[in-house]
């Protein structure tokens, strides 16, 4: 019965942080409604298997995190591709608006975009956010390493191509 | 850099509140996977006991598989007559005076559905659970199907037979609501009192049915899987083979009568404060409709007895025992000592 307690507290005091989480992976509610819901039903359903209650909500926020990976590796083949951004270099330190990130974000890879959230709206660091993707930690800094170097340049590219709009 | 990006994820993600719809159709789905485990579980069940059943028939011997001590002890099989016994487990000592507590599960459920809440008031007092007929290790009724009445008997034989105090609190949780009226009107000096925790009410199905309306074009799947659900005795397809409409008439017949069903006999009702989350998902004015109608049950019970008790249970979504057992275990505690006064 305690699991089952477990659950519904899970369900009903933590939904809105994983909601948040699986929305910065997707982008849009619909999505990360869906993720969650399927994240949570999965670990629901090997409950008898949990050995740590204390943990649930982190077997579901591993569950969630892969399950989005994998959903947009079977999906990638389906997706339109990306628009051409000019490969403008962009030096470290130069100020960049925050409207001009999101866009990026939304095309880094899944693996990127999972590492950048977990990295950076999770606090999580690299060693746990390796844990959550099933990867090494060495993996994990390049993919940052990568995800920031294309927010660089897809944001710069950005914020010329308005500055130039403006002109 | 770095830091901008999480403001900037922070600031993209403030707006993702959880729509309490939601969270209620991840639960009620979670629900489901619990009743489509047991229900497995049951066929699997079924199938052993009937392999079992032709394997002791072609030897031509019976056997008992229940090796409990009959007679005296804490857990023990109490004949009730009929050749039949009922498994009794007890726990804890009644005080002279004091009358024994005695939880009857919720149909589809045993005595495990308490959880903790037996052991956690022995200390002085004396705490028994049993097993319903053709569940866990007591021997099946002989004819069926069963209403709340057989199962009034049964309690009242288990009393008796079980040698407990003279009188019990009888603690009843979900359909047991309706056994409870019946022992109360049938064996009310057997009965110092009645804790109804959630209990469902003998109209309760027919507010829900017209809640649902009639059938509309288009409706959702889950309105008409409802209604199906209400008017085709579904509910009576329970490995007890105990008839819900049956029950619920006997039930309605009592608590309609003129004058209080329970008259002096202290009654609680006890209900979960969010059991609004495990309703279906179906549209808002349904379920608040159908919300309506589940309080409305409960309510009606506390109407019954001039010494009634009706209250929230704060953080309970559908199992008051074990989702705030000390609450629970107060109100049964305060019964009992107002009893033994």
């Amino acid at each position: 019965m305690q699991i089952e307690r477990a659950f519904v507290e899970l369900v009903t005091a933590r939904s809105s942080a994983l909601l948040r989480t699986a929305y910065l992976l997707t982008g849009n509610r619909t999505d990360a409604e869906d993720l969650v819901q399927e994240a949570l039903l999965a670990v629901y359903r090997k409950r008898h298997h949990v050995r740590d209650v204390g943990a649930l909500e982190g077997y579901v926020r591993t569950t969630l995190v892969r399950s989005h990976i994998s959903r947009r590796r079977r999906r990638s083949s389906q997706e339109i591709p990306r628009e051409q951004v000019p490969d403008t270099a962009w030096a470290d330190g130069e100020p960049i608006t925050s409207s001009e990130l999101w866009p990026a974000i939304t095309r880094l890879s899944p693996r990127q975009r999972a590492v950048v959230v977990l990295v950076y709206f999770e606090d999580l660091p690299e060693e746990e956010v390796a844990r959550l993707l099933g990867c090494s930690a060495g993996a994990v800094k390049s993919h940052r390493s990568r995800a920031l170097s294309a927010l660089r340049r897809e944001s710069h590219a950005a914020a010329m191509l308005a500055g130039g709009d403006r002109r | 850099m770095e830091v901008l990006i999480g403001d900037h994820l922070e600031a993209a993600a403030r707006h993702m509140d959880v729509d309490p719809a939601w969270s209620r159709a991840v639960l009620r789905r979670m629900a489901r996977q619990r009743v489509v485990r047991r229900r497995v579980a049951a066929s699997v069940a079924c199938l052993c006991m009937a392999a079992a059943s032709v394997l002791v028939t072609a030897v031509g011997h019976s056997i008992r598989v229940d090796d409990t001590p009959v007679g005296g002890g804490p857990h023990r099989l109490v004949d009730v007559g009929g050749g039949r016994d009922l498994y009794l487990s007890c726990r804890g000592t009644a005080p002279a005076g004091s009358p024994t507590v005695l939880m009857d599960a919720d149909l589809g459920a045993g005595p495990r559905s308490f959880g903790n809440l037996p052991a956690a008031l022995t200390a002085g007092l004396e705490v028994c659970t049993y097993d319903r007929a053709g569940t866990g290790r007591s021997d099946a009724a002989s004819s069926f199907p069963r209403t709340a009445a057989d199962l009034a008997d049964d309690i009242a034989a288990v009393v008796e037979a079980g040698h407990l105090s003279d009188q019990v609190l009888l603690v009843s949780s979900g359909f047991s609501a309706m056994t409870a009226t019946v022992f109360a009107a049938e064996h009310p000096d057997l009965l110092a009192g009645l804790i109804l925790l959630d209990p469902i009410g003998p109209d309760v199905a027919s507010s829900e049915l017209s809640a649902l309306g009639g059938r509309a074009p288009g409706e959702p799947r889950l309105v008409t899987d409802l209604r199906n659900s209400l008017t085709s005795d579904a509910r009576s397809q329970n490995g007890e083979q105990v008839s819900w409409p049956a029950s619920e008439q006997l039930a309605r017949e009592l608590l309609d009568r003129p004058g209080p069903a329970f008259g002096a006999i202290p009654v609680a009702v006890l209900w979960s404060e969010r059991g609004r989350e495990v309703l279906p998902a179906l549209p808002a004015a349904v379920r608040r409709a159908w919300w309506e109608a589940v309080t409305a049950g409960q309510r009606a019970y506390a109407a019954e007895s001039s010494v009634s008790d009706l209250h929230e249970v704060r953080g309970a979504v559908a199992a008051p025992a074990t989702e705030a057992p000390d609450e629970v275990a107060r109100t049964i505690r305060r019964l009992a000592a107002a009893d033994a006064h």
